[in-house]
């Protein structure tokens, strides 16, 4: 299998690429997308030309795209640069929140601040991570939940660093190119990391605790708690030209253990759940790149790592049985027990499947279905076998293959014509399904019905804001007229600007947009499944893919 | 063979006199041997015949319509005594009725169309349509319509039960798939195997993982012996039909099947076992929205009359 799967390269993603930077950032930048989104490589000029921009606000829009790890550039043969985008970062914006959420639930709330203020600069030195965060931590009510017992509530930039520290130690942030020259970073003129080992660490020589607690002190004094913690010059520390950003692979290869894991759970039980687990970690030991699809480990390491776990022998027959989706494989049977081979790849196809089928199930009812599952279980499967292999009526197998044949699931497989036709010769009718691109059009969907919600979002939020922004004037002037100690009945006063019609609007409002955004974070989900399965696909060959379907 | 043929030394009296000794004994020996007799079992018998004596008694009695004339794979002719009930309902049949008549027995259970009558009799059409409606009125013969092409009519003979690709088995009733009795009965199986699931985990939940799945496990046969003690069928279904049940709800994925025996269970390799599994793939995220879903959503984009803006199942969905 030689084809190029790239799910975020599609036509689908251009529109929703360019609304998801829209969103978080301005149409500038989203035009810069657009312009940049079919080519593999554009200059400043040519930018400039398709966008009708002026230079000044395209290089701006590059700034904030490169910063953000959404655009690359390189210097062409003629010294030229040429700027390009990472599109799978664009997508990966939209799942921001869960990023977030993920290092709050391992590392606790400061670490959270830290990827969050990560997140909102693109990338950004320890030193100003450390002061945005202590200061966000001193100005909200947030400082409570960090406070350890023994602590002293001054040293809390130093439980910000130990949380940065211990973020960096994990792979949930990595080096980054940083600005040649400071304030304002001027692109392309970035300096590459080293590969150097020790730029993989916060070494404590690069952090001045007591500039960086002096630099808290004026930033409280300073900003306010609305507007924020004000970002500090780089320069002004012995960190400056060190910068370091988000690391999406190492939460992703968190997700996709979480993932696998789940399946086995689901199908075959908790306990061999824990010991599928135990066992992707016990492989991890052994390989460098964690992402690789078959990993090897030994039956005696796997065993004296996970002594402990319950029911230990059966869970690995289980698992070598097939139970876990055929991603197991016990070889040889030695002195030492043989070796275990996981093929991450088999159960990535096997999970696919199942979505795909569900979906179907979902959309066009069980039976098209159990259709779909005998077409990918048998490769190719007869106009007229439908009906008897799947028990169905045959005008039913008729309508179900045909509407899954419209709906592109289904293909027609194109036999060879009979030199001499006959009467006598029956017309053959066959199935196929061409998984990769059932996967490339769910993924399409996806894609339109991300960019779908987005955009409704956008026209409601344009519809709200005037309503909006009233209700976050009157916030205010309430806030500000209890802090000056103000009687309940001038609060309702002036909690009356708002009338009932509109407060009902607010709510309704709100609503929508939860209902929006827990669609699009779910969707999330789906892609992420799809974006496994496009790493994983050529490992995969279609037989087995289709097995694993039934 | 040919030693018991000897040893019959008795010509039964059953036959008249218009019957020579030597035709007599040559319908014992057919009698004695259903599944027919060569010319050298009756050279052996009778050996002071000459081979002409004995074709002439073979001629004479393939004359009387007594004898049938088969041939053996390897070319050799084969001497059969016809069916004396069918003789006696072939009786005043013509020549063209017992043609037909041969060629619908040949078919067997498979049954055979007028057409290919037609071209293996090389009647004419009308002939072999008034010789078929003479044998039904006769009863010699019965049609049946295939559930597989339901306007062609199949002739067999009526003593025959068609075959399945004829009548499409236990799930069809009057030609028709039964669709609803399809339905009870995979319910039936899913339950039965769902209860065993949840028994095997109340009851070996202690003994680890791999005691549950062989608890939970069930054989073609005992599904079998379940769904004729539940008595839902009419008729009886044989494993090959509760397999092709289980095989469905494999497809539908509430079911896993895997071969072998297991702890003593299934006794042996190569049997057929099926687990029900949970329906553990979550919906997809993609439906949850109406876009997931519309069959318009290819046409849909900023312009025209199908956009995101306008679209009336996404303002429902968000009230």
């Amino acid at each position: 299998m030689s084809v190029i799967f790239n799910l975020f390269n599609s036509i689908a993603f251009e529109r929703t690429a360019s609304k998801i930077v829209e969103t978080f950032f301005d149409s500038i930048v989203a035009s810069v997308v657009k312009a940049l989104y079919r080519s593999s490589g554009e200059s400043l000029q040519s930018i400039t030309r398709l966008t009708h921009l002026p230079s000044k606000q395209v290089l701006q829009a590059l700034v904030s795209l490169i910063q953000h790890n959404l655009a690359s550039f390189e210097y062409t043969p003629q010294r030229q640069v040429h700027y390009r985008l990472n599109k799978a970062n664009i997508f990966y914006l939209l799942r921001k929140n869960k990023y977030i959420h993920h290092v709050r639930e391992k590392l606790g709330v400061a670490a959270e601040l830290v990827v969050e203020r990560v997140l909102e600069e693109g990338s950004i030195t320890a030193s100003q991570v450390i002061v945005c965060t202590t200061c966000k931590l001193l100005m909200t009510d947030l400082s409570s939940a960090v406070d350890r017992a023994n602590q002293n509530p001054g040293d809390r930039h130093i439980i910000v660093r130990d949380a940065l520290r211990q973020l960096i130690e994990l792979g949930y942030l990595e080096r980054c190119a940083s600005p040649s020259s400071p304030a304002p970073p001027c692109c392309p003129l970035l300096v590459k990391p080293s590969s150097d080992d020790k730029h993989r660490f916060l070494p404590d020589d690069h952090l001045n605790l007591q500039l960086i607690a002096q630099a808290v002190t004026e930033n409280v004094e300073t900003s306010s708690s609305s507007s924020g913690a004000i970002l500090p010059d780089a320069s002004s520390f012995p960190d400056g030209k060190i910068y370091w950003r988000l690391n999406y692979d190492a939460f992703h290869l968190q997700w996709r253990d979480t993932l696998l894991v789940t399946s086995v759970e689901k199908n075959v039980g908790a306990e061999v759940g824990l010991v599928f687990r135990g066992l992707l970690q016990v492989a991890y030991s052994t390989v460098e790149d964690k992402w690789q699809s078959g990993v090897y480990t030994t039956a005696a390491h796997v065993k004296h790592a996970l002594n402990s776990a319950p029911h230990l022998e059966h869970c690995l027959q289980l698992l070598g049985e097939g139970e876990s989706g055929g991603c197991v494989r016990r070889i040889g049977v030695g002195g030492g027990g043989g070796e275990y081979q996981i093929e991450v790849a088999q159960l990535v196809a096997h999970i696919t499947a199942e979505f795909l089928a569900k979906r179907i199930k979902e959309m066009f009812g069980s039976k098209a279905a159990r259709v779909f599952r005998l077409v990918m279980r048998n490769h190719i499967v007869s106009a007229d076998m439908i009906a008897s292999a799947c028990l169905l009526d045959k005008k039913e197998a008729d309508q179900v293959s045909n509407m899954l044949f419209l709906n592109q699931i289904l293909l027609v497989h194109d036999l060879r014509k009979a030199s001499m036709p006959s009467s006598h010769t029956p017309e053959l009718l066959f199935f196929k399904v061409n998984f990769l691109e059932v996967v490339r059009l769910t993924a399409s969907q996806c894609f339109t019905e991300l960019y779908n919600l987005l955009r409704k979002r956008e026209l409601l939020t344009e519809k709200n804001r005037s309503l909006m922004e009233k209700k976050t004037r009157v916030d205010a002037i309430v806030d500000n007229i209890v802090k000056s100690g103000a009687t309940q009945e001038q609060i309702q006063d002036i909690e009356e600007m708002l009338t009932d019609a509109e407060r009902t609007a607010v709510t309704k409002w709100l609503k929508q947009q939860d209902q929006i955004l827990t669609v699009v974070s779910g969707i999330t989900d789906d892609i992420f499944l799809f974006e496994l399965f496009s790493r994983y696909y050529c490992h995969v060959d279609d037989l087995s893919v289709g097995r694993s379907a039934a | 063979m040919q030693d018991d043929a000897a040893s019959t030394s008795q010509t039964p009296s059953v036959y008249g006199s218009s019957y020579s000794e030597e035709e007599k004994r040559i319908l014992a020996l057919c009698e004695q041997f259903k599944q027919g007799i060569t010319v050298s079992v009756i050279e052996n018998d009778m050996p002071h015949l000459t081979k002409q004596m004995v074709v002439d008694a073979l001629n004479k009695l393939l004359a009387k319509n007594k004898l049938q004339l088969l041939s053996k794979q390897d070319g050799s002719l084969l001497y059969k005594l016809k069916d004396p009930v069918l003789l006696h309902k072939l009786k005043g049949a013509n020549k063209e009725e017992q043609a037909v008549y041969e060629i619908i027995e040949r078919s067997g259970s498979f049954g055979i169309w007028a057409r290919k009558i037609r071209a293996e009799s090389n009647l004419h059409l009308n002939v072999v349509d008034r010789v078929l409606k003479r044998l039904e009125s006769k009863k010699l013969i019965k049609s049946i319509n295939s559930v597989q092409a339901p306007k062609k009519k199949f002739y067999l003979v009526s003593s025959i039960e068609p075959d399945h690709s004829l009548t499409g088995g236990a799930f069809y009733s009057d030609n028709q798939f039964d669709s609803n009795f399809v339905e009870v009965l995979m319910d039936t199986c899913y339950k039965y195997l769902a209860t065993k699931l949840k028994s095997a985990e109340a009851e070996h939940g202690k003994d680890g993982p791999l005691t549950v799945v062989n608890a939970a496990k069930v054989t073609s046969k005992e599904m079998q012996e379940y769904i004729e003690r539940v008595k839902l069928a009419k008729i009886a279904l044989s494993v090959q039909d509760v397999e092709k049940l289980l095989d469905t709800l494999e497809l539908d994925g509430v079911v896993r099947s895997c071969s072998g025996g297991y702890g003593g269970k299934a006794g042996g390799g190569g049997v057929k076992l099926w687990r029900a599994v949970p329906d553990c793939t979550p919906t997809p995220h993609l439906l949850y929205a109406p876009c997931g879903v519309c069959p318009m959503a290819h046409r849909c984009c900023d312009m025209g009359s199908i956009t995101p803006q306008s679209c009336r199942y996404l303002e429902e969905w968000l009230q």
